[in-house]
């Protein structure tokens, strides 16, 4: 299981959103991407989910070019990016039934992988239509749908924005069960959820791929001897602000 | 086969709400004619001429965002990123809304033939025939309302819809009367064939000094339709390929 990027970019009229980026994860593991807003963090999970197409480049899962044979590519990876929401007037359970289908999942793994994740993700009522959820509930129902399927890559672009810390808890707890089999790729402004979810580190700004690394040796590199989050949020102001 | 259901499932409510819309709006327009001592033969003429408007207008109600519900709701951040070709989920979308679409056509029909038979004791000749073209049409208006909503969104192709809907008895006789131009090239000008099915005979191509001096024969009528459709699909399926979700 693995994504490369090969000279990945993206342009947006005279904007470049992503500037020549190459980059090769394999798992199983977790990579943090990290990087302020409009870094070009949710661009490269785009491309790589074929919602966007690069102007330049070769996204890449498992070997088959995203922009060439995007269907047998996505057969492997779950995204959730951006803030995705249930259609408003679909129950739950229709848009997750949705995605199962969608997922070539038969109607019984469709209801026991439903069941499992309304455990799971604490999801209550699934006959509630999408209008009706909480913006936290909105994101787990979202959650839910990557999770709907077995697939190798997870790309997730700030699975916890928007949930409660009991939610958030409950999240993690799921990234680090799909870490040990799967790769996550994740971004995150949240240094502390990515020092105790990731395993290594990608930083990302104005387009333009900076550092990749393991955590440890990025923390030990520029963290100023500090352990943890405190060592990659000074690493984090190092690389990306040149503090 | 799930974004068929899918489309079935979100369009359910439209549906039933366009049919009534449709049925209300029938029965106050055969109700208001009899009360009116209008003749049946003379409420049927008219009657056939204004059938293309209503069912442009509940094609575009209908279907006004089929093509753009995955780009502009956030739903399509999840949806647009399985693993099933883009034309497939097209064309999923598009015969659950046109097969949904067939719902409110038909209580069009029903209703119009209820109601004139019992306020008229008769029903317009024809109308079976005159619902074959006018599903037809409803098929290639749908198609032409999903490529412009997905070329120019939402907002576009319900205007769109509507207007040309609407305006087009204004085109037709700015087209064909001022200009004396055949407008084989303009989808309403095929809905007209609705209305001329349920004339006995069918009504003379080329009637000059007419105020709608050409009507189109029933093969061209279908042509134009199957054309639009086809053209109309091609392109569609073409931009929601290549779409893209900013």
């Amino acid at each position: 299981m693995d994504i490369e990027a090969i000279n990945l970019t993206k342009r947006f009229g005279n904007r470049v959103a992503l500037d020549n980026v190459s980059f090769r994860f394999s798992g199983p593991g977790a990579i943090g991407y990290l990087g302020p807003n409009g870094a070009g963090k949710t661009t490269t999970l785009k491309i790589f989910s074929h919602l966007l197409r690069p102007t330049y480049g070769k996204a890449l899962i498992n070997g088959i070019d995203v922009a060439d044979g995007y269907a047998k590519a996505l057969e492997s990876v779950s995204a959730l990016v951006e803030t995705p929401e249930p259609y408003p007037k679909l129950s739950i359970k229709d848009f997750l039934t949705l995605i199962g289908g969608m997922r070539g999942l038969s109607r019984e793994e469709t209801t026991s992988r439903i069941a499992e994740l309304k455990e799971k993700l604490s999801l209550e009522d699934l006959a509630v239509q999408g209008a009706k959820l909480s913006k936290g509930h909105k994101q787990r129902v979202a959650l839910a749908a990557t999770l709907m399927s077995d697939t190798d890559i997870m790309l997730l672009d700030e699975p916890t924005a928007g949930l409660d810390p009991a939610e958030t808890y409950d999240v993690k707890k799921i990234i680090k069960e799909l870490k040990r089999t799967r790769l996550v790729l994740m971004s995150s402004h949240l240094l502390d959820e990515v020092t105790e979810l990731c395993d290594s580190v990608a930083f990302i700004n104005k387009g333009r791929l900076l550092l990749t690394d393991t955590v440890k040796n990025v923390t030990n590199k520029f963290g100023k001897g500090k352990a943890g989050s405190a060592g990659l949020e000074d690493a984090y102001l190092k690389i990306i602000k040149g503090g | 086969m799930a974004l068929f259901k899918n489309q079935l499932k979100l369009m359910r409510a439209a549906a039933i709400s366009v049919s009534v819309l449709v049925a209300l709006v029938t029965g106050m327009m055969i109700y208001s004619a009899s009360s009116n001592l209008i003749p049946a033969s003379s409420f049927f003429s008219s009657y056939a001429l204004i059938l293309p408007i209503l069912v442009g207008v509940i094609a575009t109600l209908m279907c006004g965002d089929m093509g753009t519900r995955d780009f502009y709701y956030p739903a399509g951040l999840i949806v647009l990123a399985q693993p099933v070709k883009r034309w497939v989920a097209f064309m999923a979308r598009f015969s659950a809304s046109a097969i949904l679409a067939i719902v409110p056509l038909t209580i069009l029909f029903v209703s119009a033939a209820v109601g004139s038979n019992y306020f008229y004791g008769a029903t317009m000749p024809g109308m079976l025939a005159s619902f074959a073209v006018a599903v037809l049409y409803m098929l290639s208006f749908i198609a032409f309302i999903a490529f412009i909503s997905i070329v120019a969104g939402e907002g576009a192709a319900l205007t769109t819809g509507i207007l040309i809907s609407v305006m087009a008895v204004l085109f037709l006789l700015v087209l064909e009367h001022f200009y004396g131009i055949e407008p084989w090239f303009f989808l309403p000008y095929a809905g007209m064939s609705i209305g001329a099915v349920t004339s006995t005979p069918y009504p003379t191509h080329f009637v000059p000094n007419g105020i709608f001096p050409y009507t189109p024969y029933l093969s061209e009528a279908i042509e134009i339709m199957v054309g639009y459709t086809a053209l109309s699909l091609a392109s569609a399926i073409w931009f929601y390929s290549r779409r893209e979700v900013l």
